[in-house]
């Protein structure tokens, strides 16, 4: 079965996004610029609400998300290798890309002072991760995974997990 | 059986859960959240496919109905929390990880932690949305306290097409999942319902200027081993590692929450209780899994020799029709049986075919607390339980001396009116600690037993309100309690 690892896309993706934003906003400047194809959306056609507000992302946070794809592991796609169509990983696909991964973190940790208090960034092995899977009586099972290094490995941990919730035997 | 009680407890609260939505973003405004789109144009949040107004949700395009969904659960947490400071959320939709039958949904977090911050405990990491709460100023201005990011394929052909994400504002998600209720539970992460020591290793985070020593999050204060009556904070690595596991003893002592929970959790537990002069080891209480169908339990319930079923590895304990000694072993008693090879119902209706008053199954593989027992037929009319292999196992030595139809080892599957779901003796919360660790899930959950469900369980029930406060839910009391 033929793997790709589209990691490059996904940079390519960020790298794409932060360039589309600076057209956006370079092109706000001009009065007889077009419109752009594909825009982001605007904060006053939202709903209101008391306690939040909603903002669009600086270039240099967009930067930042694009870091982050291109320093995390990347999706690997898996190819049917009759028809060429991507399609889903097994679970045993998914924990084993899983498992050969080396663990990357997001950012390095930095270490922050703001006057006596002491910091530092986290990476994802600290995030929590909701994962869901349909089980072979197809009920679907959601849960909430912490301590694993990524996302990816959040969920091969789940889907290989014996079901909780045993119905027949 | 918890099954059952979820639809009731969803009609009780389907009102009042609305009515609370609606209300949500009252006067009483107490923290600002911002939530960054941090979506290139065209995709997640800025994805223009037209959609139809949803629950509540009037957003006409994807983009829009997703940044509503995320904004509607920032906002409750919003009319919840108490905070001068911004709190600042990165949020995106973008792809993550999917498999035929299974996806991430989403992951979220804290993107930093801080210590010796005014006004919380000294040596001890805060999250930085209660780090700059507390201190009362951005620690570090620029940098989002809260990293969200959400999976934009759920629902597409090669990310299980018949998921896909309710982006109603209502509760009312039917066979979706409901993005609101999803983003509650992973914000409460990112706002500190978490500890950032491993349940894994037991190690805690150092901070870099004092080689490897590390320090205890807040939660290590207040997370109590009530087997080495011990804290986490005062723990070695090895005995959190072992406290971890420590099923249904590792309980959340803080004041608050005890306090509230006998607003929330009812009361009667679903145990065994094992006596008689062959019990041995066994006496005592044991952790059971309710079954879903049959009598439901109840006390004092019901009592009786425990006498096991012949061991059958090749047909499976119990499932054909008992041969005549195992008839006489579990006629007027209660049956033990091996969890394996056909259903729980064919196994106890054979057994209650024969006389049997009441069923054991014990489970065929490691693992505690004891999963329910599923399945459906209204013919069986006697109650029945799940123990662990653990508990079982120990039974089958405490049987070895029976007779034919007696074993002196006395089982009583009832239900202890005077303890909570989810919390111990003293009402103290207990929190997720499944031995083996199951899944990844940790110590940041309260413990699958509470019932009715709360937010904060590792499962997220399709039950749940969308509500964090008591008398529905006990997360925002946690959050209290560590300084919120």
């Amino acid at each position: 079965m033929k793997r790709i690892n589209i990691t490059y896309l996904a940079t390519a993706a960020g790298v794409a996004s932060v360039l589309a934003v600076a057209a956006l906003a370079t092109a706000g400047k001009k009065a007889e610029a077009p419109p752009p194809a594909a825009a982001v959306t605007a904060p006053s056609t939202l709903m209101k609400f008391e306690n939040v507000r909603v903002v669009n992302a600086t270039p240099e946070q967009l930067a930042r998300v694009a870091r982050e794809h291109k320093s995390a592991n990347g999706l690997t796609a898996w190819v049917d290798p009759a028809s060429g169509v991507l399609r889903a990983a097994t679970p045993e696909e998914l924990k084993t890309d899983a498992d050969a991964q080396p663990v990357v973190a997001e950012t390095a940790a930095r270490t922050l002072t703001a006057g006596n208090a002491r910091g530092v960034t986290l990476d994802e092995s600290s995030m929590a991760h909701a994962v869901v899977r349909i089980n072979a009586d197809g009920k679907v099972e959601q849960a909430c995974i912490e301590d694993q290094p990524n996302e990816k490995a959040a969920l091969a941990k789940f889907v290989n997990a014996p079901e909780v919730d045993r119905h027949e035997k | 059986m918890k099954n059952n009680k979820m639809k009731l407890r969803l009609v009780a609260l389907a009102a009042a859960s609305l009515g609370a939505f609606v209300a949500a973003p009252a006067a009483q405004a107490a923290a600002t959240l911002v939530i960054t789109n941090g979506n290139a144009a065209g995709v997640g949040f800025n994805d223009p496919t037209p959609v139809a107004p949803v629950g509540g949700n009037p957003g006409t395009t994807l983009g829009q109905q997703r940044l509503n969904a995320f904004q509607a659960a920032a906002n409750i947490w919003g009319a919840t929390l108490n905070s001068t400071v911004t709190i600042n959320i990165l949020a995106t939709f973008e792809p993550l990880t999917c498999t035929a039958t299974g996806a991430t949904l989403g992951s979220a977090g804290a993107t930093e932690i801080w210590r010796e911050v005014t006004g919380g405990k000294p040596g001890t990491w805060y999250s930085a949305a209660l780090s700059e709460k507390l201190e009362g100023v951005d620690l570090d201005p620029g940098f989002a306290d809260i990293r969200a990011r959400f999976n934009v394929n759920l629902g597409t052909a090669s990310c299980p097409a018949t998921l896909f994400w309710y982006l109603g504002l209502d509760n009312n998600h039917g066979a979706g999942i409901d993005l609101v209720t999803v983003l509650l539970h992973e914000f409460g992460h990112g706002l500190g319902f978490q500890t950032f020591t491993s349940g894994t290793t037991g190690a805690q985070i150092p901070d870099g200027t004092n080689g490897t020593v590390g320090y205890p999050s807040v939660w290590d204060h207040f997370l109590f081993d009530a087997t080495a009556n011990l804290h986490w904070k005062d723990m070695t690595n090895a005995q959190r590692v072992a406290s971890a596991i420590n099923t249904r003893k590792l309980v959340w002592d803080g004041p608050l929450v005890t306090a509230a929970s006998p607003g929330v959790l009812a009361p009667g537990v679903p145990l065994l209780k094992v006596s008689g002069p062959a019990a041995g080891t066994t006496a005592g209480d044991h952790i059971v899994g309710r079954a879903a169908f049959g009598a439901a339990l109840s006390s004092p319930g019901v009592s009786g020799d425990i006498m096991p079923v012949t061991v059958n590895n090749t047909v499976g304990d119990a499932c054909v029709p008992l041969s005549a000694a195992d008839k006489l072993a579990v006629n007027g008693n209660i049956a033990l049986i091996n969890r394996g090879v056909c259903g729980f119902i064919v196994k106890v209706k054979n057994a209650q075919d024969a006389g049997a008053k009441a069923v054991i199954i014990a489970d065929n593989a490691a693992g505690s607390p004891p999963p329910d027992l599923g399945g459906a037929d209204p013919t069986i009319t006697i109650p029945s339980v799940r123990i662990t292999l653990a508990d079982g196992n120990a039974l089958r030595v405490a049987l070895l001396k029976r007779s034919r139809n007696k074993s002196g080892v006395i089982g009583n599957l009832t239900i202890d009116g005077s303890q909570l779901n989810g919390a111990d003796a003293f009402n103290r919360v207990q929190v997720y600690t499944p031995n083996p660790f199951v899944s990844g899930s940790s110590v940041s959950h309260y413990d699958v037993g509470a019932f009715p469900n709360v937010l904060m369980e590792p499962a997220i029930n399709a039950d749940l309100t969308h509500s964090v406060l008591v008398p529905q839910d006990l997360t925002y009391k946690l959050l209290q309690e560590i300084g919120w």
